[in-house]
């Protein structure tokens, strides 16, 4: 049972907490053409790794806000909580980070708006 | 001595004075119905030995004779079942079952009584019961194994549980935090309490014994600052307990070391009572949170492998010299002990002093020790160099062989003598307890000199300290309690201060014991009587030999393999002896082969303790809306929907269900029907973005909804799959008021917090659920206005002034409500909110208006009923996370233009428009008063040979009274296409029910009845 | 059941309605160790907002700073709860969380701010005794050592199966808000922790 540090409420028991998977999976902008494997990239593929694993965790029964963690699978050690949107700041986060075959996918990269259309996609909606 | 004696024997070995035991307090308890004696203070094992009593069980496999081996937590052998009826609880170590006025105890393992075991044949058949015995011979042919294994565990087995499932005893859980933990109260134990209390810490001190002091307590040859250790004790504790930030735990049995620092403990609290108060718990679960624990856990000693090893009235040296010392009994008058250490000389000194005699067989041949002075000063018959290399009697101990042996004491050297005897008290020397260290993943290392593992480095904010640190002697384990507790109050970041370790007096003990592991006895491998390791689990040094020359090399697959060092000893006095003679048939060192993991729990922690009082009502909370209390007045019948309580339909007098349903469903379409909705979610959603947050998370557009305007919206996850539905009403600019399923409630509003605080922070959005504080009517039919007007409605009520798909606040008799005008009945239809505290009036006055206009209450299953009629889903019903919006044929739903939604990549994916895919359609039967049932399997080609080619399945099912017949749901293959076919739904029973494809809308499909 | 007369008039039902008071004695001959009452109607207002909505809170509060996390202020017989960044829980007089209500919205005109009524969604307790903090701790996972968790500090977390947020208004009172619905479970799950206490549950 882990005690984890919520970074708003301060250290709480696990229970309190649910994980919410893999961090740092940027979804692809529908805007973006993207075939079906790059796309299941994003909406299937998820990491398991034996080590430093960074993931989403949310205060569930506290206070409901998400935030990320860098946490070894095998020791169960919490390296890092940082907030969500933001990196690692830890060297071992920064190269867990980074060492994700995730950096280098379409999807990641249909994450950004699509510079040809970025003008106008903002505005239309129906 | 016959069963059921009425007067209690005497204990006839009980010294006359000494020990911890209180003589004015006599205590009667029943061993297999023969009624004993015994004191306040003792265990159960030492008032059966103060009986002479040392036959108490039979073995785990091979039905042998058992007695009382040890004097705490490592006793393999005695394990006993007390209580009677449903409070008997089997398995307790009798070394650790306080006694109380009538307690009642039956050995286990035996037929038809202890003395005369059926069962002990297997011993005689033991050559058929080798190592892995039950893997080779009951695995074949795999189908059988069910039977073989009912049949094994019968005859094995241990215990048997109490006669009744319903435990009526009370348990309890609690949470606690501290700065410093403190698992065990001996005497490393309680100085590293004294060193962590002094400095003002947060403390817990669990013990499992009932008074703290651990082995202090069995030596009679030590002083502390000049007096008893019991004495001292006393004056440690009371200084502890004068403390407000110190917890005294003891009875306590510190079970789980989990990851930070957390750890789960088990009190007997009442355990040890005779009246047990029934405002207690029976036993706590402590649940710990420490940011620095000492594990002062002390250490086991071990037994030595010899043949005969197992017979009762063989013990364990300190355990003996704990019963002389402790208990006041001494356990045999003739006594051989048997030593590789000098261990066994103390003990021998105190059986002399208690009065019996003792011979000193040790296996070394130079031994050089003041004890030794000391043991021959006394006059003690020593024999160096000797061995016992075979134990004999019936059911207990008798006579010993005692042959010379060679320096490392693998060879007999000479004939034997033979002794009689009434008590063997072996030492092999200590292993330290390092099971929770181990838990917590602490790493070990093997000491070459003390020949055991003991902690080299830890994986938790944790300390070891004293015999459990491999740190061995009073005086060393107070020095080393007192290190530890001072390094965890550092690590506290609080003063340690300066403490001293008293002064002690104690003999001058070398803790090297000679390595000397399977004892020979002058036959052949594998002949002459067993030599047990693991004595629970019947586990001999053949077994662990014969399992190597299997083939087993690692310990992890000889321990699964021979079932050494399992089950609830882990391997307690067994592990290092085991360890060492498969190292040793391996041809490799200890270390080399490493050691088991030792898992939780230390000892068994009873479920109760672990279930606490989630039990019954508490296990899980029941919702009730506010007007439950009319729908149980008027007979209505519940559903559960997640943790609600729903009414499912209001049966009168003499109505069976689908009558009371037919009728409730018939009101709604020709008079009035009127639902409690209240459990629907409900949440709040205001900011600058909340229209564009919207846009965002339902399929369709959200940007020119106008205010005070509804709109139906459908939910998907990012694959596409439908995962929940609802009505969303504009209350302003930049206000929306959401509903969701019942069910569904929560993980909506997660989900949006979700998308929210992880993907799109740049929204300006705000969430909040205000499902409890609305409560909901829904009253639905053709005289829904007619009853709102009499009910006092302030608001004009024709479609033109009130339109579908709006809403309105307005009061009715005066109270503020919130009216929207949706429908999922089809019918003219209005979900009246109030605030909840009048949620039970509201649902009154309706009732009272509409008594003249046919109103009638509706439950959920009428509500079911109505919907499909019309042809509406039900998330969770029609849909399984697999449905995409176009398999339900509300491709209407999606929007086009809209830039993103959540689902909208995932379904332009290829495989969503495949044709095959399964799709939404009704069914009528072709017996129009046959109703499908739920969950049936549909196929095209009735007479087809199985397994049939399924198309899908039935996910709604009702009989409509409104239609006149049955109606059906389905989710089937390519479903849109086989429109006007007919399907076939094989049942169980081998009939096959005839049904058409329809579209799945039965009644009113133009929507005419929705203005009234 | 009453008629469909337009007299129906305030309070209404609270959550607790209709529930019997149930005591059972401390064993040890004083006083039980857990009270617990419901703090009927008490008003409770959800605020959401950033700083910028401090000059509204003080003019409808009276608080002069907004709570810092895990903090409770408190002025008169009102508490502004914190329950995570930019999320407040104001609990007032009964019957005025309307007029708070309406007030505050108008004060937050222009900025990125919402105020959501959840009197009646909500369910308030106060809870005293000298055991009240062991029979919360047998629920609750907090540090409730008098020190840790001291008057003035406030939790959202879990007392055993349902949501709680806590409000340590003195060494041994709370004010314990929970679900509506969640009520009667939360009454039960104490009154049966506090059972080798001695407790009264009283309406």
């Amino acid at each position: 049972m882990l005690l984890i540090n919520c970074p708003h409420c301060g250290p709480r028991e696990e229970s309190e907490f649910s994980c919410g998977g893999e961090a740092h999976i940027a979804r692809p902008l529908a805007e973006n053409t993207l075939t079906d494997a790059a796309f299941a990239d994003y909406l299937f593929l998820r990491d398991n790794p034996k080590g430093l694993f960074l993931e989403r965790w949310r205060h569930a029964a506290g206070c409901r806000r998400w935030f990320n963690m860098a946490r070894d699978t095998v020791t169960h050690e919490i390296i890092e909580i940082y907030p969500m949107g933001s990196l690692p700041k830890t060297k071992a986060g920064k190269v867990a980070h980074a060492a994700s075959w995730r950096r280098e996918t379409a999807a990641e990269a249909a994450a950004k708006p699509a510079k040809a259309k970025a003008p106008r996609a903002k505005k239309e909606n129906g | 001595m016959g069963f059921f004696s009425k007067t209690p024997a005497p204990q006839i070995v009980r010294l006359a004075t000494g020990g911890r035991v209180n003589r004015t307090k006599p205590l009667t308890f029943t061993f297999d119905g023969k009624t004993c004696q015994g004191f306040a203070g003792d265990t159960l094992a030492s008032a059966l030995l103060a009986n002479n009593i040392h036959l108490v069980g039979r073995s785990f496999k091979y039905h042998r004779p058992r007695g009382i081996m040890a004097a705490g937590a490592e006793e393999p052998n005695a394990l006993v079942r007390v209580g009677r009826g449903n409070l008997a609880e089997p398995n307790l170590r009798a070394s650790q079952v306080e006694l109380y006025d009538g307690l009642y105890a039956e050995s286990q393992n035996r037929f038809p009584s202890l003395k005369a075991d059926v069962g002990a044949v297997n011993s005689l058949m033991s050559r058929f019961f080798p190592a892995g015995f039950y893997y080779k011979t009951f695995m074949w042919p795999a189908s059988m194994w069910m039977t073989y294994e009912h049949v094994i565990r019968r005859a094995a087995g241990l215990g048997r549980v109490a006669d009744d499932h319903d435990d009526p005893d009370r348990y309890e859980k609690t949470n606690a935090h501290c700065d410093i933990l403190i698992a065990g109260g001996g005497a490393a134990g309680l100085m590293a309490a004294l060193a962590a209390a002094r400095s003002g810490a947060r403390v817990i001190l669990a013990d499992e014994q009932n008074e703290f002091g651990g082995w202090m307590l069995a030596e009679g040859d030590v002083t502390i600052e000049g007096g008893s250790p019991a004495d001292w004790v006393a004056g440690i504790i009371a200084e502890l307990a004068a403390m407000p930030d110190v917890t005294l735990l003891p009875r306590t049995t510190v079970f789980g070391y989990m990851d930070h620092n957390y750890l789960t403990l088990t009190e007997r609290v009442t355990d040890h009572l005779a009246v047990r108060p029934s405002h207690l718990p029976r036993q706590r679960m402590w649940k710990v949170r420490a940011r620095q624990v000492v594990l002062a856990q002390g250490a086991h000693e071990r037994p030595l492998v010899f043949s005969g090893n197992d017979l009762p009235g063989v013990m364990l040296s300190g355990a003996v010299r704990t019963f002389i010392n402790r208990y006041g009994v001494v356990p045999g008058n003739r006594c051989v002990v048997f030593t590789n250490n000098d261990d066994g000389y103390r003990t021998a000194l105190s059986l002399q002093q208690g009065g019996a005699e003792a011979v000193i067989v040790d296996l070394r041949h130079e031994v050089r020790s003041a004890l030794i002075k000391m043991a021959k000063e006394a006059g003690i018959c020593i024999m160096t160099g000797h061995a016992v290399t075979i134990a004999s009697g019936t059911q207990r101990i008798a006579r010993v062989e005692i042959s010379p042996v060679n320096e490392d004491a693998t060879r007999v050297l000479d004939d034997p003598v033979h002794m009689d005897c009434d008590l063997l008290a072996m030492s092999g020397g200590l292993s330290p307890a390092v099971h929770l260290h181990s838990q917590a993943r602490g790493k070990l290392a093997w000491d070459e000199e003390l020949l055991c593992f003991k902690p080299k480095s830890v994986h938790e904010a944790c300390f070891n300290a004293g015999a459990c640190n491999g740190v061995f002697g009073l005086a060393k384990a107070m020095a080393d309690g007192l290190k530890a507790g001072a390094a965890a109050v550092r690590a506290c970041g609080l003063d340690a201060g300066d403490h001293l370790p008293p002064v002690v007096t104690a003999p001058p003990q070398n803790w090297r014991p000679m390595p000397a592991w399977k004892i020979p006895n002058g036959q052949p491998e594998g002949e002459g009587p067993k030599a047990f390791v693991d004595f629970q689990n019947d586990v001999t040094a053949s077994d662990v030999k014969l399992a190597v020359r299997e083939g087993y090399q690692s310990v992890e697959h000889v321990k699964r393999y021979t079932t050494l060092g399992m089950a609830t000893d882990q391997g307690k006095t067994s592990n290092i002896n085991g360890l060492a003679i498969l190292a040793d048939a391996l041809g490799d060192e200890i270390p080399n082969v490493g050691t088991t993991t030792f898992r939780m729990p230390y000892t068994p922690a009873n479920f109760g303790a672990i279930a606490g009082r989630d039990i019954g009502n508490l296990f899980d909370p029941t919702r009730l809306t506010r007007m439950d209390d009319w729908h149980r007045a008027h007979g209505a019948t519940f559903e559960h929907v997640g943790q609600w309580m729903r009414a499912w339909y209001y049966p009168q007098t003499g109505e069976s269900m689908q009558e009371a349903v037919n009728r409730e469903v018939l009101a709604a379409r020709t008079t009035a029907g009127l639902l409690d909705a209240s459990t629907l979610g409900k949440i709040d959603i205001q900011g600058p973005d909340a229209a564009e947050f919207l846009n965002r998370i339902y399929t369709n557009g959200w940007l020119k909804l106008g205010i005070g305007k509804c709109r139906y919206g459908l939910m998907l996850k990012d694959d596409g799959m439908v995962m929940d539905d609802g009505v969303t009403t504009r209350l302003g600019e930049n206000h929306f008021h959401m509903t969701t399923t019942t069910g569904g409630a929560a993980g909506v509003l997660d989900w949006l917090e979700e998308w929210q605080q992880t993907e799109w922070p740049d929204l300006k959005v705000y969430l909040t659920s205000v499902t409890e504080e609305w409560s909901v009517a829904t009253l639905s039919g053709p005289n829904a206005s007619k009853i709102l007007k009499a009910a006092g409605i302030d608001i004009s009520l024709d479609p033109a002034d009130f339109p579908f798909m709006s809403m309105q606040d307005a009061h009715i008799a005066g109270l503020p409500v919130r009216i929207f005008r949706i429908s999922f009945t089809g019918e003219l239809s209005f979900e009246i909110n109030i605030r909840a505290r009048h949620g039970l009036a509201l649902w009154q006055l309706l009732m009272n208006a509409g008594r003249d206009h046919g109103i009638t209450p509706y439950g959920t299953e009428a509500m079911h009923v109505l919907r499909a009629e019309k042809g509406f889903i039900i998330v969770g019903q029609e849909t399984d996370g697999s449905v995409t919006p176009h398999d339900l044929g509300m491709d209407w739903i999606v929007s086009k233009t809209k830039p993103d939604f959540i689902g909208k990549r995932a379904l332009a994916r290829a495989s969503m428009s495949d044709d095959n895919r399964k799709q939404l359609v009704g069914l009528v039967t072709r017996d129009r008063k046959r109703v499908i049932p739920e969950g049936a399997h549909a196929v095209l080609e009735p007479n087809q040979p199985m397994p049939m080619e399924m198309l899908g399945q039935v996910t709604s099912s009702y009989y409509s009274p409104n239609v006149g017949g049955s109606i059906a749901m389905a989710m089937l293959k390519g479903g849109r296409s086989l429109k006007g076919g007919t399907v076939y739904l094989p049942m169980l029973d081998g009939d096959m029910i005839e049904a058409d494809v329809v579209d799945p809308i039965f009644f009113d499909p133009n929507g005419d009845r929705i203005n009234g | 059941m009453a008629d469909a007369s337009p007299q129906i008039r305030l309070p209404g039902r609270n959550a607790l309605s209709g529930r019997p008071a149930i005591t059972h004695a401390n064993q040890d001959g004083g006083k039980p160790g857990l009270v617990i009452e419901e703090l009927v109607h008490l008003g409770k207002l959800n605020i959401r907002g950033a700083a910028d909505i401090l000059p509204g809170i003080t003019a409808q509060t009276g608080c002069q700073s907004l709570p810092e996390n895990n903090r409770f202020v408190t002025i008169g017989e009102r508490h502004l709860a914190w329950l995570g960044p930019d999320e407040y829980l104001l609990l007032c007089e009964a019957g005025r969380e309307d007029e708070i209500q309406t007030r505050l919205r108008q004060d937050f005109e222009g900025i990125h701010a919402a105020v959501t009524n959840v009197t009646d969604g909500l369910c308030a307790l106060g809870i005293r005794g000298g055991s009240v903090r062991k029979v919360l701790a047998k629920g609750c996972a907090l540090d409730l050592h008098e020190e840790v968790f001291a008057a003035g500090q406030c939790a959202q977390s879990l007392l055993s199966h349902a949501g709680i947020t806590l409000l340590a208004t003195g060494e041994t009172r709370f004010v314990l808000v929970c679900r509506t619905s969640f009520a009667p479970y939360v009454v039960d799950w104490l009154v049966d922790a506090a059972l080798e206490y001695g407790v009264s549950y009283r309406t």
